[in-house]
């Protein structure tokens, strides 16, 4: 069911209408949630949702245990137990066959007895950093283990963000199940408008720039600089558009459930620097890999000074490459960004944030800051889009040649102006709107009319202009 | 709070109603729904559901083979029998498979007929077919219209399809006259074999072998080709094609019937390489149904 | 030094990492609370709190801390054994 999907208009619906009128009680709303994630998850592929109980049901144990004991070694062995299903799993179902395959590579032997025939659980990627990040927190006391295994559940596979994020942390989950939801309009309604514009960011932004793109990508050798220059910038909009579009529709969907969830982006195009980036940039992941990756290793490595700090982030983005999927670009993607921390941290500026303006035009400093990190940034998401490290470096070898000037021709059939207009309303209204949760919060305007005006266009453009050819979401695969 | 949810829904079910009337309105208009990448099959589709044809006896699929060369009218004088032709251009021996997967269970045929050529075994399936065939039956039959939300076509793209729509004006059995335009005629000769005949044997097979299933009368009719366009290899090629074929038929207990026959159809018969005149059409199809004579009851 | 004088004092610390001269502290504080205060800046700030203390924390401390005051909480100990 994708969120896109007829199918899913209708199980929300259903839901939505139950949930709210029949199921009143915390007890009943809790259950409904798991029992309908379940439906959810259960419509892609059953028997991984059983792999998705199994899981949550072992974690929700070893939390307990981990919580009662006091001794030590017990809880250590705990921990390192869960570690290990959590890593082991996605290691088996998602990077086994990479790594059979590469060792066959270099050790020089033919890997194809020792591949797995298995594909990818959807959002094993996800849950099972839930899972982890609760037992790590138990671990470090940073959270008393629940005694509710419906509420443990629901937080695992709870269905706006279980295929792909955002990645709750479950302490502010856990405690919003504690108590019945009340239903309250205006949260429900930020809840709709927040889908609006999930919505047009990817059926209108990432859906068009898709054609163009699959497009570049397929035909770079023959393309001059310049279109290779176009199709990495249209490149990295479609990420944000696909990602965030679809972050947004979870979050929005949370929201007319009575939830809050974790805020995956904000504005990451706005960035000053790339710590300011990637703060911004699906933040939910970012942040787990810095509480439970980059601290710890940053502890150890801290008699080294900025050395350390160094190391401590290049192997920590190393990781967050690597956890976008097997293959040798995700791990290129992570190195660079990690290696554009180098400068900052050496000049010590990684604490500081660079002073952003409040009025309707940026400052020049500042939209030079944020030019010169979208183009790092793009850089490395054709390394991202690529299909092998050969043909990301041969694509860049071509892009930054002289013929960068040479204008851009990409195909007579694509939309390119519409592109182009899709692409402007989104940086309008985000720049305009950079201070709110998300552009279509419209609390400045007094004028109901005037807002349903607003809302309405934006949904007419997206019936207008959609792209009709690609329906998958890019993070799936992930 | 009861009445607040209820408000918030009354809110909500406005603005679908927002979105749900432009559609309406296309619609009304006969701007019809992109379903398939094929805009003569969406056409032919919606064509068929305004009909709401109960139980078809005698049903034609296929590509244009079947589409422009069997002729409606002396189908049902002759037969007498309940007749439709659902064929559409372009289509392959996979997507005439899945499709008739989703037409077996809505019109109950007793006989199949598929008139075919090489090039219905040459190119790879339209997987964009899987949109109309793993479509509910009850949208399919009575509510075409979600479709504008099954497969979310912006609507510049609904008004621009219909625009740019090859105009053809379908018999009242779902045919098609062909239209003899010199310019049409490219003397293209299709590459055959290619990578994906094999596969589309597998089609044909699997085709065969559910009508069997389901006791339907498969009745697979090679069509005629232009003779001065073939060399002596080309013509190993499809006679060997014409074997391949016969087997897989008569195999699963279908009737294999062959009509490439060049001291007939001669040149001036044909409008192109592949596609017979429609004088072609007129003398085929009364050699198909005097062959059929003895097979339709 | 009482707890009130170490709090000042991280106070100070802040300030000055985190380019901020509007951060107020108290015990009750959470990074949630503070602006820049993250999970990336929140090691840089442990360093710079041991700088200033002469003092050092093993990672099983700053990684549980939930709030200031558990902060001035491992100082103090470590100050006063």
């Amino acid at each position: 069911m994708l969120f896109t999907s007829l199918t899913f208009l209708a199980f929300f619906t259903v839901f939505f209408i139950c949930y709210w009128l029949i199921f009143t009680t915390v007890r009943a709303q809790n259950l409904f949630l798991l029992i309908s994630s379940c439906i959810f998850y259960g419509w892609f592929s059953w028997p991984f949702l059983l792999l998705l109980l199994g899981s949550s049901a072992f974690n929700y144990w070893l939390g307990i245990g981990i919580g009662h004991t006091k001794d030590e070694k017990r809880r250590r062995l705990l921990l390192w137990i869960g570690l290990f299903q959590g890593i082991g799993c996605l290691f088996i179902f998602k990077y086994y066959n990479f790594f059979a395959q590469s060792a066959g590579a270099t050790f020089h032997f033919r890997p194809d007895a020792f591949l797995l025939h298995v594909i990818l659980p959807l959002g094993i990627s996800f849950y099972t950093f839930r899972t982890l990040s609760y037992i790590l927190d138990i671990y470090n006391e940073k959270l008393a283990p629940t005694n509710n295994w419906v509420s443990f559940f629901t937080y695992v596979s709870f269905f706006p963000c279980l295929i792909s994020g955002p990645i709750d942390k479950p302490g502010a989950f856990l405690l919003q199940l504690k108590n019945a939801r009340r239903f309250n309009g205006e949260q429900a309604a930020d809840g709709l408008h927040q889908i609006i514009w999930g919505l047009f960011k990817k059926l209108v932004v990432a859906d068009n720039c898709a054609l163009l793109t699959q497009n570049v990508f397929d035909h770079y050798k023959t393309m001059p600089a310049g279109s290779l220059l176009f199709g990495a910038f249209l490149a990295i909009i479609q990420l944000y558009a696909d990602f965030s579009g679809y972050s947004d529709m979870a979050i929005g969907l949370s929201k007319m459930i009575g939830l809050e969830v974790t805020r995956n982006f904000n504005y990451p195009f706005f960035a000053q620097n790339i710590a300011d980036y990637w703060r911004r940039w699906h933040i939910s992941l970012t942040a787990w890999f810095t509480e439970y990756v980059f601290m710890p290793l940053a502890g150890r490595f801290r008699n080294y000074g900025k050395g350390g700090l160094i190391g401590a982030i290049i192997i920590d983005f190393a990781i967050i490459g690597i956890w976008h999927g097997a293959n040798f670009t995700f791990l290129l993607f992570g190195l660079l960004n990690g290696c554009y921390y180098i400068p900052l941290i050496l000049r010590g500026k990684l604490n500081k944030k660079p002073p952003t303006s409040k009025g309707l035009l940026p400052g020049f400093r500042e939209l030079v800051n944020m030019a010169g990190t979208f183009l790092l940034v793009m850089l490395t998401v054709v390394v991202f889009r690529a299909d092998s490290v050969t043909q990301a470096l041969d694509y860049l070898r071509r892009l930054l040649s002289p013929t960068i000037l040479s204008g851009f021709w990409i195909s007579e059939h694509a939309n390119i102006y519409i592109t182009l207009a899709g692409i402007f309303v989104l940086f309008a209204f985000e720049w305009v709107q950079r201070d709110k949760a998300h552009p279509l919060q419209l609390d400045r305007i007094s004028g109901a009319p005037l807002r349903a005006a607003i809302y309405y266009s934006i949904i007419l453009f997206t019936l207008l202009c959609c792209a009709s050819a690609t329906n998958e979401f890019i993070y799936f695969k992930f | 709070m009861k009445r607040s949810v209820k408000k918030f829904i009354l809110q909500t079910g406005l603005l679908l109603a927002g979105i749900v009337i432009p559609f309406w309105v296309l619609f009304k208009l006969d701007y019809l729904p992109v379903i398939t990448s094929s805009s003569m099959f969406d056409t032919k589709m919606m064509i068929a559901q305004k009909k709401q044809m109960g139980q078809i006896d005698l049903l034609a699929v296929g590509s244009s083979m079947t589409f422009y060369q069997l002729n409606s009218q002396l189908m049902v004088n002759t037969f007498h029998r309940s007749y439709y032709n659902l064929a559409s251009w372009g289509l392959q021996m996979g997507d005439i498979k899945l499709l008739l997967g989703a037409f077996i269970p809505q019109y109950r045929p007793h006989y199949v007929i598929i008139c075919s050529s090489v090039g219905d075994f040459s190119r790879s399936p339209n997987a964009s077919y899987h949109n109309f065939a793993d479509a509910p039956l009850f949208m399919r039959r009575h509510m075409p219209e979600l479709f504008y939300f099954k497969n979310f076509s912006s609507i510049r793209h609904i008004i621009r399809t219909k625009k740019d729509a090859y105009p053809i004006v379908f018999d009242a059995w779902g045919g098609a006259q062909i239209k003899v335009d010199p310019r049409n005629d490219l003397h293209i000769k299709l590459p055959f074999p290619t990578v994906y005949t094999p596969a589309a044997y597998r089609s044909l097979d699997s085709l065969a072998g559910m009508l069997a299933l389901n006791n339907i009368k498969l009745i697979f009719i090679e069509t005629p080709i232009r003779q001065s366009e073939i060399d002596a290899a080309t013509k190993q090629h499809y006679q060997q094609h014409f074997a391949r074929c016969s087997d897989i038929v008569t195999r699963h207990s279908g009737t294999y019937l062959n009509y490439y026959n060049p001291s007939v159809f001669t040149d001036s018969l044909f409008a192109d390489n592949y596609h017979l005149n429609h004088k072609g059409a007129t003398i085929f199809s009364a050699m198909v149904v005097r062959g059929l004579k003895g097979i339709v009851r | 030094m009482d707890q009130n004088e170490i709090l000042a004092t991280i106070t100070d610390v802040f300030r000055d990492a985190l380019d901020d001269e509007k951060i107020i502290l108290a015990r009750e504080t959470t990074a949630a609370d503070v602006d820049n205060w993250d999970s990336l800046t929140h090691f840089q700030l442990v360093v710079a709190v041991e700088r200033k203390f002469s003092i050092r924390f093993n990672s099983q401390e700053f990684l549980r801390w939930k709030n200031v005051g558990e902060m001035v909480d491992s100082i103090s100990a470590k100050l006063n054994p």
